[in-house]
This record gives structure tokens, C-alpha cells and sequence, in this order.
């Protein structure tokens, strides 16, 4: 009964749905799109992410940049000039607000032994090292593709997650295996999408890129 | 007589009935172990407030997570159609099912907190502020990253429930308790339709839910597991019940077994066997009449009773067969010896009552009474059935002949020697026993209850390490103080890396003077509800948003002409507040986790622990029993050594022979300490009170064989042949009767069954052969006399 999972829970109300049978052959494009992900030493990318949240009237849409490096260093940026950012070097996971000029900071070790979901879905990448990894995580309910455009719907096995995710869409080309959308569902009708452009893979980045500057920044501790 | 007889029959048959119709059974294990230790005392007040009595458990598990879904489904389902048999089946989280039930807990929760901060919070929802505030939360949930914030401000705009998130009111590794992360483990909740009155009523509600359940998961691939107060309650009583009939019934029948080989006669056994089943009918009733519950312990007097009362039988019964006297004669005769017996035998029995364990007193006292009793119905209803015409003289019989044997003497004494050497080399090599004074040995060997709290510990909630905080009082108030208090040790002891963390429950609790002063602000409210609704209305949020603000405020207005202190009294709150309050009877009672340092809990208990305020755990309790009880028990057993060699030197008038009875003790002693080091058997809080019982019980035998060396002028082969046998049957069958609780489902009893039947055979072989050695060595005059004798 962890806080944000109590009052999402508040938020969220839904009844999970059994999952369907998925033929083994259609799991073919995500294995392949693991595969591929795991070939991605360094990636960059644009997107535009857009909220259409049942307690706003009207839907928010922002713009930002996303980068990556193996195995594990992230970095988000929501707005241009970015309003938040959210980095995960080699030890923690720090969020930052701009505007505020405050940040929080968790260790990746502790966030490992809690477990569980708590960043955004979607945040992290790559989504599992292999396909093993990815079956041990998430469930696969529905995949189709169109062209070169595989559309699938997963959802993760973890019990508090599924408790306010209705699902995750992935929308990603089967060629290349480049991300072109990713959206979650919440159950109370929430939705959260990313629709990515101008994807950059294997090229250098600067890693003072992953190392946050926290200059004239204060810190918040206890929150997620 | 005839008359009298049945009346005493009739008298007999209504005592037993009233004692039996009285006696229940307790599996409290707490109820064994010695009240004034705070261990004993912060458990109990544990498993008093926060083990429901009538709520059990059912554990789901499977390879696979729907599976397990579907089957928590079905049986809740399956049951949820029985109210007759349950009154509530809850298999997720109250608020899963009934979201806003929360709203009553967020309001408590700000009720709760500092004026200050409620000031600022009205400051914030003002008509100056709020329409800024409203327009910053639009803004944040365009471009927060942080998940709680974008899933919270949509919901609460204004903050409230932000408030008391960062206090940390519900810690953040609590478990949800209804699933593990994986979900191939589930937990449904089910409370009784009617209350659990006793452990019949448990154990056929319990087989009642069983088949339900199993009935609406069959085929399917998970496994099912019961727990919770009804369970441990039906499982443990259960088999006290199947031990207390199996143990009576072996002990009977390894008593008739052993009486045939030595006589081959069937109508003394009947008698005997019936005189058995008399004296545990009497001992019940009596015992009934000023004990209402048998603990776990108790359960082993029945078979203990029987295998040491049996003694007296054999003891007549083998006079009988030589003396021609009159039966009073024989009376007379048999009395001596078992004034003797009966007496040392009861007292250590009765010794036991001082010591700390309850468990062990009533053990102590019933097998007492017991003995009393088994005398009395041996001397007076037994021994005039013995001289009754249709019971033919017998000849020798094998063991009567084995024991009249120079041979059999001359090999029982090497054996005996060999024995006691292997077994002395065995403790010099091995060393002593292990001692082992943890939880464990309260615990039963087998039960599904326990299993499927061992699982469920194991994957939702895992307490290892753990220590309960309990704070108590008389009221709300002073357990706030002693919270208090409480939480800013603990917060030093964190400081100084004594601890990992702590969840107390002083977040969650009553803060009557917050609630005093925030009530009138916060209640005034309500009538700010349209104004609000308009601003988050203006700034872009749909008309939902103002959910929770408003039922928040509307229960405040509820609360604002209540008396503090306040509690949320609505099922989701009650979820929540039931595993860390409670309010029943004229203690309130607070529960929080601690969870020290690797290696500090010790160190961590003697520094919190202080009035109203107890630190505990099943680990902490067995430092505290093996910093206590042995030493009590060693100064136990040394104060009846002495009383029973003071008594020995008033009844034998010669240092020399109660020496050589002492002496005789400290060899059966060493020996006991060799045989557990070679079975790898270990010391415990029970099996130390074998040192006890060995003392009262086994010590006869040596009186026995003293008494007829003294009878006969110190011939020992005479000594050998009158008293030996009686020796062997005596402590044949109090082997048995000790033995065959070995196999009782409590540990502990059956550590103490184990522990005195190996002393018990191994105090008979040394009193019947090598004690006689030593007596011709300490007289060596006399045994020259008796040695000229013709056998």
C-alpha cells in the first residue's frame, strides 16, 4: 500500500480484464523489436507528448527531446526550454523542475529492491534486455501490423500497475525497429502518448548529456 | 459395599463428566510460558488486539498469475453466495471496489495535522490564491514527469492529500496484502457469520469453507491454503485432541503388553486397565473442577499419569503374588513403598508450579493429582482385587525367571556399564547438548495453518528481522504521549544506525489537540465548496475534478460538532486502521514495525522498552526464555535436590546411602546429557523440566532397590530379584507413558516426552544393576556377610 499506489488506486477504479490468447507467431515482430532495441547503443529523438487527462477539460500537448545510452542512462526533457526533466545517470534518477529550480533524487539501487512500477511506463529504455526479460515483465494482448507499422498492446504483470493501467500501446517499425508512438491508458480513461520523430540511433551524444546540472538547484526529499 | 460401590461409581462418572464437560482446549502458546516476562506480555497483547479470533485467511497459489486471479474470483465468489457461513469475503483492497471510502481517511489525516500547516492550506484555497493555485495545478499536469503528481492533481488540485503524503503517513514498502507484485500469490479475507466460540465450532466452519473453496476451484492449477486465529485454533486443538487419545491409548497398550509378558494372566490385566481408566476418569474430574482449559502441555498428563500410576499396580500386584498375609497385610506392605514413590513422584510434580510456566504447572498439578489419586485407587480398589479367588497363582514367568538369573544380572550389569561408558565418552567427545530456546519449540511439527502463514509471510509480507511496537493505555491521549515519545527514541536510535527503519503508528493516530484547534477552520469550509467549484471550473478542469475537495470538506462539516478525539469509522479506513489500533475493552493500543539493525534489536529492546511500551518479537522472545528461564530452572532443581536429600537423610539415616542415591542421580544425569549429544536431541524451555521430573520420578527407582538391599541385609542378588522387576515394569511403562507423547504434534511436549523416557530407562538400568555395585563398594563389611549367604 504504497502512497502513490493508494491514491492512484483513489483515482483509477476498473476491474481487470483477462487477458487474450496470442498466438505464438504474432509475438514474432515484438521479439524481433526487442532484439533490435538491444542493437541501440545510443539513441536521440523529438517527440511530442499529449495528455488528454479526465479531470482536464481540454487535452495538454508539449514537445521534447529524449536521449539514450547503453546500458542504461536516460535522458528526458518536457517543453522547449525544457519545463522538466528527468535523467537517470549511472546511480540515480533525478527529477528536476525548471521552473521551481528544485529536483528530487533516488537511488537506482533502493528503486531496484522496492520493485514495482514507479516511474512513468514508457519512461524507461531499453523496455527489457531480451525477450525473456520483456515475458517475465509484460503481458502481450494484441498485435497487429499494418505495412511496416507494428501496433501492440501490452500490459505489465506487475499486480499494483495493472491496478491503473488499462494498457500500452507500441507503435514501432518492424524494419528498422524505430519507436514511432507510445501511449498508455490509465483505466479511469487518462491517456498519455508520445509520438516520436527525427529518431537518431547509434550516434555519439555528449555524456555530460546523462550527468544532471544541479547548479543553483534545492533538493526535495521523501517524494516519489 | 455394594451399595457404597455403586454410588462411588455413580459419584465417579458425574465428577468426570462435569470436568470433561468443562475442559476446553487453549492453543495459545503464550499461555505456556511465564506471564511477567514483557516478551510474553507485548505478544499477548499483540495476538489479544490484532489477531481477529474469528477472520481466516485462504491463500491462492499458482504457476500463473491469471490462473490465480480466476481462482480468488471463484472463491470469493463461491463463499460471498453463503451468508449463513460468512459475514464478509474481502479479496482486494475495501477502496479497490469503493474508491471514495478514502476521502474519509485524507480527512482525518488533515484533521490530524498542525495548525500551521492548515493554515497555510486555507490560506491556499482563499479567493485571493485559489485561482492561482488552480492554474498551477493545470499547468504541473502538462508537465510533471513524476507519476504520483499527474495521477494525484487531477484529482485534488488544491493539495490536500498532498499534505499528509509528506509526512509519510502510510509507509511506502508497506504490502498490499492482498497479492504478491508477481500475482501468483493471493490472499482473501473471510470473517465468520457467527463468532468462533470454541475449537469444535472452528474446526467445522473451517471444514466448511474448505470444501467450498476446493469446490469452486476444482481442476483448476493452484494450491490452497487456511490461516488465521480459526485455523491455528481448529489445526492445533485438533491434533491436541488426536495426542491426548493416541498417547493415552499406546501408553495403555504397551502397559498390557509388558503386564502379559511378565504374568500371562488376563483378568489382573482387565483390572488393571480398568483401574487405569478409573484413575484418569477421577484425576479429569477433578481436574475439571478448577481448570478450564487444557494447554498443550496439559495434553500429555494423560499419558504420563497412566504410565507413572501404573507403578503402583505392578507394585501390589507383585506383593500379592508372594505374600499370604491378609489384605491388609498387603496394604500395609504396598503403602510403605508408595508413600515413598507417590510422594517424591507428586512433589516434583508439584514442583513444577514454581516454576514460571504456566504450561508446566498445569502439567505439573494434573499429573500430581494424578498420582494421588492412582495410589489411592491402587491401595483401596486394586489391591482387594488382586486377592479375588478366580485369579490363579502363578508360576515364574520369562522376565521373573531372567530376572532370578546370575547370567541375566551378570550381562545386565555389563551392558548397563557399557552403556553408561559409551554414552559418558559420547558427552566428553561430543560435548553437551545444543540449547535451544526459540519460537520453534512452541510451535507445532505439523500444521497447515502455520504452513500457509510461513507463505504468506514469505510472499507479501515479509517479517523477518522485524520487531512489533506496541504502545498502550488508557486512553487515546496517553498513548499519543507515549507514541511520542516513542518515535523520537526511535528517530535517535536511526541517527545512530541502531535501525533501518520504523513505521509508528503516531501519523495515524488521534492528535486531540490538532483536532481541537483544526476542527472549527476546517469545518467552516464546506461552505466554500461552490466557489471552488467555479475556480477549477475557470482555470480548465472538468467538473469532476472538485470530487474529493468536496467530499473531504463535506466530512469535515460532519465531524465539526463531534467531540475529539475523531476516528474514520468507514470500512476502507477500518482496513487500514485495524492492523494499527485498537479499541477494545478499557485498552487502547497502538501497533507499529521496527526494523533494527543486523545484530542491534537486543540492544534496540532495552532502550525503547519502557511502561505501556513493548518492542517484540517470536525471536526476541526466545532471548528473553534464555536469559530467564534456565537459570530459574537450575535454582529450581537445586532447591528440590536439597529438599529431597534432606528428606532422604531423614528417612534413611545414612549419609553414606543418600550419597550413593545422589550419586546414582548425577550418573543417570551424565548419561541423559550422552544419549541427547548422540540423537542430536537439544536443551529447550520444556525438555529442561525432564531435569525436574527425572529427579522426583527417577530417584525411586534407587529408593526401591536401596529399601530391599537394607530389607535383606544387603543380599544383593535377593535385592536384584524382589525389586528388579518391579523396577522394569515401573519404568517400562513410564517410558511408555513419557514415550508416547514423543510423537505429540508440539515440539516442546514431545521434547520433554523424548528426554524423560531416555532418562527414565537409562535411571532403571542403572539403579537395577550398577547401583547395587556401588552399594557392595560403600559396605564393603556387610556384602562380605551377605556374600557368604547361600543364593
Amino acid at each position: 500500500m504504497r502512497p502513490s499506489i493508494l491514491l492512484l488506486t483513489l483515482l483509477v477504479p476498473g476491474v481487470s480484464a483477462m487477458a487474450e490468447e496470442i498466438p505464438a507467431a504474432s509475438l514474432e515482430p515484438i521479439k524481433t523489436w526487442i532484439a533490435q532495441q538491444a542493437l541501440a547503443h545510443t539513441l536521440s529523438a523529438d517527440f511530442v507528448q499529449t495528455r488528454r487527462l479526465r479531470m482536464l477539460r481540454d487535452p495538454v500537448s508539449r514537445p521534447g527531446r529524449f536521449w539514450f545510452r547503453a546500458p542504461g542512462s536516460f535522458r528526458w526533457e518536457l517543453g522547449v526550454p525544457p519545463e522538466t526533466i528527468a535523467l537517470r545517470g549511472k546511480d540515480a534518477l533525478f527529477l528536476l523542475t525548471t521552473k521551481t529550480k528544485k529536483f528530487t533524487r533516488q537511488e537506482i539501487s533502493a528503486r531496484a529492491a522496492r520493485g514495482g512500477f514507479r516511474d512513468l511506463p514508457g519512461m524507461e529504455f531499453p523496455m527489457a534486455r531480451d525477450y525473456p526479460d520483456f515475458a517475465r515483465r509484460f503481458e502481450v494482448r494484441h498485435v497487429k501490423v499494418d505495412g511496416n507499422l507494428c501496433t501492440a498492446n501490452i500490459l505489465p504483470l506487475d499486480q499494483q500497475a495493472r491496478k491503473y493501467l488499462e494498457k500500452i500501446e507500441i507503435v514501432f517499425d518492424t524494419a528498422t525497429g524505430i519507436l514511432s508512438a507510445f501511449e498508455i491508458a490509465f483505466r479511469d480513461g487518462s491517456a498519455l502518448r508520445n509520438e516520436f520523430s527525427n529518431v537518431r540511433v547509434n550516434r555519439e551524444i555528449d555524456p555530460a548529456t546523462f550527468d544532471p546540472d544541479l547548479t543553483g538547484y534545492t533538493e526535495i526529499r521523501g517524494k516519489d | 459395599m455394594g451399595k457404597i460401590k455403586v454410588g462411588f461409581v455413580v459419584v465417579l462418572v458425574a465428577m468426570a463428566g462435569l470436568g470433561l464437560s468443562r475442559i476446553s482446549f487453549n492453543v495459545d502458546i503464550l499461555q505456556l510460558l511465564p506471564t511477567h516476562l514483557t516478551q510474553v506480555r507485548g505478544l499477548s497483547l499483540f495476538l489479544a488486539h490484532f489477531a481477529l479470533p474469528d477472520e481466516l485467511l485462504i491463500t491462492i497459489e499458482g504457476d500463473e498469475a491469471a490462473a490465480v486471479e480466476k481462482a480468488t474470483g471463484a472463491i470469493a465468489g463461491q463463499l460471498r453466495a453463503q451468508p449463513t457461513l460468512v459475514r464478509s469475503v474481502t479479496d482486494t483492497a475495501p477502496w479497490d471496489s469503493r474508491p471514495a471510502d478514502l476521502t474519509e481517511l485524507i480527512a482525518y489525516l488533515v484533521l490530524n495535522q498542525p495548525p500551521e500547516k492548515i493554515a497555510a492550506l486555507t490560506r491556499g484555497l482563499s479567493p485571493e490564491e485559489a485561482p492561482a493555485a488552480a492554474r498551477a495545478a493545470v499547468e504541473t499536469l502538462g508537465e510533471s514527469l513524476n507519476p504520483r503528481e499527474i495521477a494525484l492533481l487531477g484529482y485534488d488540485p488544491f493539495g490536500l492529500a498532498a499534505s499528509i503524503l509528506d509526512s509519510n503517513v502510510i509507509p511506502e514498502d508497506m504490502p498490499s496484502g492482498f497479492s504478491s507484485a508477481d500475482g501468483l500469490f493471493r490472499v482473501i479475507y473471510l470473517e465468520a457469520a457467527e463468532p468462533i466460540h470454541n475449537y469444535e465450532t472452528a474446526i467445522a466452519w473451517i471444514a466448511r469453507i474448505r470444501h467450498l473453496a476446493g469446490e469452486a476451484v476444482a481442476g483448476q492449477p493452484v494450491q490452497l491454503g487456511f490461516t488465521g486465529q480459526p485455523a491455528f485454533v481448529a489445526d492445533i486443538s485438533g491434533t491436541m485432541k488426536k495426542d491426548m487419545i493416541s498417547s493415552s491409548a499406546v501408553t495403555l497398550i504397551v502397559i498390557g503388553l509388558i503386564f502379559w509378558l511378565c504374568y500371562r494372566r488376563v483378568k489382573p490385566l482387565i483390572i488393571l486397565l480398568a483401574m487405569l481408566v478409573i484413575i484418569f476418569l477421577i484425576s479429569m474430574g477433578l481436574a475439571g473442577l478448577f481448570l478450564k482449559q487444557l494447554t498443550i502441555f496439559g495434553v500429555g498428563f494423560a499419558s504420563i499419569m497412566i504410565g507413572l500410576s501404573v507403578d503402583y499396580g505392578y507394585l501390589i500386584y507383585q506383593k500379592s503374588r508372594h505374600e499370604q498375609g491378609s489384605l491388609r497385610d498387603l496394604q500395609r506392605d504396598a503403602l510403605r513403598n508408595i508413600l515413598w514413590t507417590a510422594g517424591t513422584t507428586a512433589a516434583a510434580f508439584f514442583a513444577l508450579n514454581l516454576s514460571s510456566l504456566p504450561g508446566l504447572s498445569q502439567l505439573g498439578n494434573l499429573v500430581g493429582i494424578g498420582m494421588i489419586v492412582g495410589a489411592a485407587v491402587m491401595l483401596i480398589l486394586f489391591a482387594p482385587l488382586t486377592r479375588i479367588r478366580n485369579i490363579p497363582p502363578a508360576g515364574p514367568t520369562v522376565i521373573e525367571r531372567a530376572f532370578r538369573s546370575s547370567a541375566f544380572i551378570r550381562g545386565g550389569t555389563w551392558v548397563s556399564a557399557s552403556v553408561l561408558a559409551a554414552l559418558t565418552a559420547t558427552f566428553a567427545i561430543k560435548g553437551p547438548p545444543p540449547i535451544d530456546f526459540s519460537a520453534n519449540m512452541l510451535r507445532p511439527r505439523q500444521s497447515g495453518a502455520y504452513d500457509a502463514m510461513d507463505q504468506l509471510y514469505l510472499k507479501i509480507a515479509d517479517d523477518r528481522g522485524l520487531l512489533s511496537l506496541l504502545v498502550t493505555g488508557s486512553n487515546e491521549e496517553e498513548v499519543f504521549t507515549r507514541l511520542q515519545k516513542a518515535d523520537a527514541q526511535l528517530q535517535s536510535a536511526r541517527n545512530r544506525g541502531e535501525l533501518r527503519s520504523f513505521h509508528s503508528a503516531l501519523p495515524l493516530w488521534p492528535n486531540l489537540g490538532n483536532q481541537r484547534a483544526n476542527l472549527p477552520v476546517l469545518g467552516a469550509l464546506a461552505g466554500e465548496i461552490p466557489r471552488l467549484e467555479r475556480t477549477l471550473g475557470e482555470s480548465g478542469f472538468a467538473p469532476e475534478a472538485s470530487g474529493l475537495t468536496r467530499a473531504v470538506f463535506e466530512q469535515w462539516a460532519a465531524w465539526k460538532n463531534l467531540p475529539p478525539p475523531l476516528w474514520p469509522g468507514n470500512s476502507a479506513s477500518e482496513w487500514i486502521l485495524r492492523r494499527t489500533a485498537s479499541r477494545t475493552g478499557a485498552e487502547v493500543v497502538a501497533l507499529g514495525v521496527v526494523r533494527p539493525e543486523p545484530g542491534r534489536a537486543d540492544q534496540l529492546v532495552r532502550e525503547i522498552q519502557t511502561t505501556g511500551v513493548y518492542l517484540v518479537s517470536w525471536d526476541q522472545l526466545g532471548a528473553e526464555l534464555r536469559r530467564v528461564v534456565p537459570d530459574e530452572f537450575f535454582k529450581l532443581v537445586g532447591g528440590l535436590l536439597l529438599i529431597v536429600i534432606v528428606l532422604l537423610l531423614i528417612g534413611f539415616r545414612s549419609v553414606r546411602d543418600v550419597g550413593l542415591l545422589v550419586f546414582t542421580m548425577a550418573l543417570v544425569f551424565l548419561a541423559l546429557v550422552g544419549a541427547m549429544s548422540l540423537f542430536g536431541l537439544s536443551w529447550n524451555l520444556f525438555n529442561l523440566a525432564a531435569l525436574l521430573l527425572l529427579l522426583g520420578t527417577g530417584i525411586d527407582y534407587g529408593i526401591l532397590m536401596l529399601l530391599a538391599l537394607r530389607r535383606n541385609g544387603g543380599n544383593i542378588p535377593e535385592a536384584q530379584r524382589s525389586i528388579g522387576l518391579v523396577i522394569f515394569l515401573c519404568a517400562s511403562a513410564a517410558a511408555a507413558g513419557f514415550g508416547s507423547i514423543g510423537w505429540a504434534n508440539n515440539r516442546g511436549l514431545a521434547s520433554l516426552g523424548i528426554t524423560c523416557a531416555i532418562g527414565l530407562a537409562l535411571d532403571a538400568l542403572i539403579s537395577i544393576f550398577l547401583l547395587p555395585v556401588f552399594w557392595r563398594i560403600c559396605h564393603p563389611r556387610q556384602s562380605a556377610i551377605t556374600s557368604d549367604r547361600p543364593v
